[in-house]
């Protein structure tokens, strides 16, 4: 071995050991794959709001176009709060319970509002 | 000329550069747009730029096929038809008859158990899956009026004026099954003309994937598990194709511990029982639309068979959440652990 | 015989030995599964250690853009543009300056390292997915690895072949 090759040596010792160490860093917080960024409430096509995740334990209200809902956040878990007062007429979003990751959407019709995670998504599509 | 050849590599690279960056220009990055349309909730992702002309016209396509299909609204075509064609017979545009046309061969190739007929029936069930309040179950001789309705028999058109007209008082055309399948179809067109390399397109619940995915081997589609959140497993999908589900799980209400869904045998006129969930796999997204409508009304066995015979590609989910695959189902399908 | 003329020929010999080993890889066995040797960068240090300055540099450049003729510019042939271009002007910088002190097999090492290296940051700056840090220390290690393999078997090419792919024997 030459004296230069040593020099070699340890730079990539030190490009291999730093890489390990992000990656690892990053594994310790939280997932290093894609995480979940946020939460994005749209009405009518406009981000109505848009709360980075985790969140605290929460809520939000949002006007829509029937009535008011009310938006349960914790940690990842989003919901709407089954118990609204003023109730949207086909309570599907209301029975739905708690989503937790991609892609699921909490999608309130008579409202137009639309509820989904930016971030995270591991899939392309649902259905169902 | 020594000077040059040492220095040559660097002037080809500058070449070279500018070009590969141009090449890598062409891979544009993906625009969403989510609506609501079709009564339904849609979501269309393009891998184009700039892409909201073409999401815009995809949107409104979508909102045209509404206008046109929707049963309920007392401005659509087909309210005016299922209203007036017993009288005399009614002016539809082509998009109307084309679809009543494909859904009606369709009606054939499924040996009845996709219908777009099923009018009259779905109006005597929905109170009850719609949990409106004294709806009660339906009279077994108001059943069996509504079956011999909802016949494809029925239907006339009369093809070199673009009219259609029913042969009794009563028949009730019924697109809600397909038009979501259909609406994919058309976008993929749109996708085609516009020169869109890929796409995602969701028209509630029935995905369209659009060319080859993006720097990576396979679309991933999530199958709803029929009986908790999320998802029973995932697709890998290399290229075009629509995945359709029809499933008891997402308009239904439960009476007595039974659960009444809309998903209606056209024979019996009753809710389909057996099957759960039913996803089927094929490039064309009325094909789809229909056949796993049709899939789930005939049950497992029947449904096994149809599905063996003409060799297409699905996932029968039973009420024991047992998992059956035919065609190339299996091999696309990853179970979610 | 240190003709440029002469130059040239000896690296267009190289580079279509480069392209014929590029175009073969994919089908065979690779040693440890999910590594890419790249076989054909030993050409690129063969080149440089018989043929001296400049000619890694050039067989590189010229293999891929061959290369992408075969198989169509795309994102990949950019990527693999990319990372030979660096990790060869890398090692060209190393052997100009530091030949004396430094050896075949760490030199390759580093090309591969850099190799890879610039592969990744290419993506994660053309397709914005900084996610794929993930991927970086398994790429890092894989690159080195390669590396030494090219780098002894090079070695050991020079070695018995040297003199002959420069050319040197005929002088003497």
């Amino acid at each position: 071995m030459k004296r230069g090759d040593l020099l070699i040596y340890l730079f990539i010792i030190f490009m291999l050991l730093s890489s390990f160490l992000i990656y690892f860093f990053l594994n310790r917080i939280g997932g290093a794959n894609q995480r979940i960024k946020s939460v994005v409430v749209e009405y009518k096509r406009q981000v109505f709001t848009e709360i980075p995740l985790p969140s605290e334990k929460r809520t939000v209200e949002l006007k829509g176009s029937w009535g008011v809902l009310i938006l349960n956040l914790d940690g990842y878990k989003i919901r709407v709060n089954p118990a609204s007062p003023h109730y949207c007429p086909d309570k599907i979003c209301m029975n739905q319970g708690w989503i937790s990751e991609p892609p699921q959407t909490i999608v309130c019709l008579p409202n137009r509002i639309i509820i989904y995670y930016r971030g995270g998504a591991q899939i392309d599509g649902l259905t169902h | 000329m020594r000077r040059v050849f040492k220095y040559l590599p660097l002037i080809i690279l500058a070449l070279v550069i500018p070009f590969a960056y141009w090449v890598n220009k062409t891979e544009p990055r993906p625009e969403t747009i989510r609506d609501f349309a079709m009564d339904t909730y849609l979501e269309i992702t393009i891998y184009h730029q700039p892409g909201e002309a073409v999401l815009e016209e995809i949107l409104n396509d979508f909102k045209l096929l509404e206008s046109i299909f929707n049963r309920y609204d007392e401005n659509s075509v087909i309210y005016n038809v299922n209203k007036n064609a017993f009288e005399k017979p009614v002016s539809i545009p082509s998009i109307f008859e084309n679809l009543l046309q494909e859904s009606i061969k369709l009606s054939g190739y499924t040996e009845g158990y996709f219908n777009p007929a099923i009018g009259p029936l779905v109006d005597l069930w929905r109170p009850i899956i719609k949990g409106e309040e004294d709806s009660v179950l339906p009279d077994i001789d108001l059943i069996k009026k509504a079956i011999s309705l909802s016949k494809t028999e029925n239907i006339i058109i009369n093809e070199p004026d673009g009219q259609v007209s029913f042969t009794i008082l009563g028949v009730s055309l019924d697109f809600g099954a397909v038009v979501k399948g259909y609406a994919v179809d058309r976008a993929f067109g749109i996708l085609r003309n516009r020169g869109v390399d890929r796409a995602v397109i969701n028209a509630g619940g029935t995905i369209g994937v659009y060319g080859s995915p993006p720097g990576r081997n396979y679309w991933r589609i999530g199958i709803q598990h029929p009986r908790k959140d999320g998802i029973i497993g995932v697709l890998n999908l290399p290229s075009t194709t629509v995945v359709s589900t029809s499933g008891d799980y997402e308009r239904y209400n439960i009476i007595g511990g039974k659960r009444y869904h809309h998903l209606l045998n056209p024979f019996t006129g009753y809710p389909a029982e057996e099957l759960v969930s039913v996803t089927i796999i094929n490039k064309n997204g009325l094909f789809s639309d229909a056949v796993s409508t049709a899939v789930f009304a005939m049950g497992l066995e029947k449904g096994m068979e149809f599905l063996t015979q003409k060799s297409l590609s699905a996932i029968i989910i039973t009420s024991d959440l047992q998992i059956h695959f035919t065609g190339e189902a299996e091999r696309l399908f990853q179970p979610e652990l | 015989m240190d003709s440029p003329t002469n130059k040239m020929v000896r690296i267009c010999i190289l580079t279509v030995l480069g392209v014929v080993l590029n175009l073969i890889e994919p089908p065979l066995p690779a040693p440890v599964p999910g590594i890419k040797l790249g076989l054909a960068n030993l050409m690129s240090v063969i080149g440089l250690y018989s043929l001296g300055t400049y000619s890694a540099i050039w067989i590189t450049i010229l293999r891929t853009i061959t290369v992408n003729l075969f198989l169509g510019f795309d994102l990949r042939g950019f990527l693999s543009l990319g990372g030979g271009v660096v990790s060869a002007l890398i090692m060209e910088a190393v052997y100009y300056f530091y030949k004396r002190e430094t050896g075949v097999v760490a030199v390759s090492m580093l090309g591969g390292l850099m190799h890879n290296f610039t592969q990744w940051l290419m993506v994660v700056i053309l397709l914005q997915q900084p996610y794929l840090v993930v991927y970086l220390p398994f790429l890092l290690l894989s690159g080195v690895l390669a590396g030494v393999f090219i780098g002894t078997t090079g070695a050991y090419t020079l070695r018995r072949l040297g003199g002959f792919i420069s050319g040197k024997d005929l002088q003497s």
